[in-house]
C-alpha cells in the first residue's frame, strides 16, 4: 500500500452506525470488491456511500503527500499511479451505477419509493435527485416530441412498462468467499429438474444471477 | 437550409405507402436513417400520428421508442464530447433534444460535485485503466502553453511532439487537440 499514508485506520462517515476501522489495503479492497460486483451485476447493487467518501478522503490524503514528495523522486511516479488507479475504480464504479439508474430509472425509483424504513438503500441521496430528475426530463421530452402529437387517449406513457426491467436471469461469474450448502438450481426445460448444489469456498461457478443475488449482497459471493 | 415541408411531405408518404388496405397495421417502419442524422423526428411522429388518428394503426410505443434511442444516442455525445457539443451535431438536433441535452448535463454535472462531499469527482475522466505514466503525443492544432504539474509550461504547436503526464493529457486527447503517439 502507499508509503507515507499516515493514517492507519478510517472511520466510516459521520452517521455510520458502528465504527468500522479499516486500513487503507483493506478499504481499496473493499471498492474493488463492489466495483466488481456492480460491473457484473445485471440490478443495481445496494448503495455505499460510506465507502465512496472513505475512498474520495483517501485519494486526498495521497495527493497532499504525494505534494511533500522531493520532484523527481521515484517514490512520486508509484504514488501517482496508484492516485490514478484508485480513482479509476472508483469512476469506474460510479459510472456503472448510473448507467444502470439511466437504463432503469423508473423501476429504480419505484424500488426506493417502496422501500420500507429500515431497508438498506440501492440510492444515495444524490443518486435518487439525479434520477428524478431524468425521469422528469425524459418525460417532458417525450411528450414534446411524440406524445402531444397523438391521439388523446394515446398521450401518456407508463413509463414503469415502456421500460424494461433488469434481466435477473443473466448468468454471471462468481467466486465463493463463504461455503453455501443447498443452493437452488432451477430447471430450464421440462426435461429438466431442479437440484442443489453445494458452493466451496474458493470455488468459481457460472449461474443465473437470481439464484445467488442476496449472496452477493451479504459478500458470501464474489462477481467475478 | 433544407426544405423542411417537402421533407415532411416525402415523410408522410413513406408512412402511407406501409398502410395496407383495409387491415389495421401492427408495425409502421419510420424513414430514418442509422446515424443521428437530420431531425426529422417531429416531422415523422406528426405523420405517423396522422396515420394513428385515422384509426389504421394499432396503438404502439415504437414512436415514443425512436425518440428514446435518439435521446440514448444524446446521453452518449455528453460521455464522448464533453459538455460543449460540436456544432455539427447540435444543427441535427432540434429543440426539444437540445433542452433534454441540456437537463441532463446540469443534473450529471450537479451530481459529481456531490460525489465524496468535498468538491466531488468527474467520472467522464479516467475512463480507461491507467496503463502508463507517460505518454507520448503529437499536437494537431495550435493550443498555445499548457501547464503541467510541476510548473513547466510547454507550447503545443502544431505537429510539435512532447512526452507528458497521461492524466494531464486525456481531456485534450478528446477535444482533438493532442494525439496519442503509439510507436
Amino acid at each position: 500500500m502507499a508509503e507515507g499514508v499516515s493514517d492507519s485506520d478510517l472511520s466510516g462517515g459521520e452517521e455510520s452506525r458502528e465504527e468500522v476501522t479499516m486500513t487503507p489495503a483493506e478499504l481499496i479492497a473493499r471498492l474493488e470488491q463492489a466495483w466488481l460486483n456492480e460491473k457484473f451485476s445485471p440490478e443495481l447493487m445496494e448503495n455505499k456511500s460510506e465507502l465512496v467518501e472513505c475512498v474520495m478522503e483517501q485519494l486526498t490524503h495521497m495527493e497532499e503527500n504525494l505534494q511533500r514528495v522531493r520532484k523527481g523522486d521515484v517514490k512520486a511516479s508509484v504514488h501517482r499511479m496508484e492516485i490514478d488507479r484508485i480513482r479509476f475504480v472508483l469512476s469506474s464504479y460510479l459510472r456503472s451505477r448510473l448507467q444502470k439508474i439511466e437504463r432503469f430509472f423508473p423501476h429504480v425509483l419505484e424500488k426506493e419509493k417502496s422501500r420500507a424504513d429500515g431497508d438498506p438503500s440501492f440510492l444515495s441521496p444524490e443518486e435518487f435527485a439525479f434520477a428524478k430528475e431524468f425521469l422528469a426530463n425524459t418525460e417532458v421530452y417525450l411528450r414534446n416530441v411524440a406524445l402531444k402529437h397523438m391521439p388523446p387517449n394515446l398521450q401518456s406513457i407508463d413509463m414503469l412498462k415502456a421500460v424494461p426491467e433488469p434481466c435477473l436471469d443473466s448468468f454471471v461469474f462468481l467466486r465463493v468467499k463463504e461455503r453455501q450448502e443447498n443452493i437452488l438450481v432451477e430447471p430450464e426445460t421440462d426435461e429438466q429438474r431442479e437440484y442443489v448444489v453445494d458452493l466451496d469456498k474458493g470455488s468459481q461457478h457460472l449461474m443465473r444471477y437470481r439464484t445467488i443475488a442476496p449472496l452477493v449482497a451479504s459478500g458470501a459471493v464474489q462477481l467475478i | 437550409g433544407k426544405d423542411r415541408g417537402k421533407e415532411r411531405a416525402d415523410t408522410i408518404h413513406q408512412i402511407q405507402a406501409q398502410l395496407p388496405a383495409e387491415k389495421p397495421a401492427l408495425h409502421l417502419r419510420l424513414p430514418v436513417c442509422d446515424s443521428l442524422g437530420s431531425c426529422a423526428v417531429p416531422h415523422q411522429v406528426h405523420a405517423a400520428s396522422r396515420a394513428l388518428s385515422t384509426g389504421v394503426i394499432k396503438p404502439s410505443l415504437s414512436l415514443s421508442f425512436h425518440s428514446y434511442d435518439r435521446l440514448l444516442r444524446i446521453r452518449a455525445l455528453r460521455w464522448e464530447y464533453g459538455s460543449v457539443l460540436p456544432t455539427t451535431i447540435r444543427f441535427h438536433m432540434c429543440a426539444e433534444e437540445m433542452e433534454w441535452f441540456n437537463q441532463y448535463k446540469k443534473s450529471l454535472a450537479t451530481y459529481m460535485r456531490s460525489i465524496g462531499g468535498e468538491e466531488g469527482l468527474d467520472i467522464t475522466q479516467d475512463v480507461k485503466p491507467p496503463k502508463s505514466l507517460y505518454i507520448e503525443v503529437r499536437c494537431l492544432k495550435d493550443h498555445g502553453e499548457f501547464e503541467i504539474d510541476d510548473g513547466t509550461v510547454i507550447l503545443l504547436k502544431k505537429n510539435s511532439q512532447h512526452f507528458l503526464p497521461r492524466w494531464k493529457c486525456e481531456q485534450l486527447i478528446r477535444q482533438g487537440v493532442l494525439e496519442h503517439v503509439i510507436s
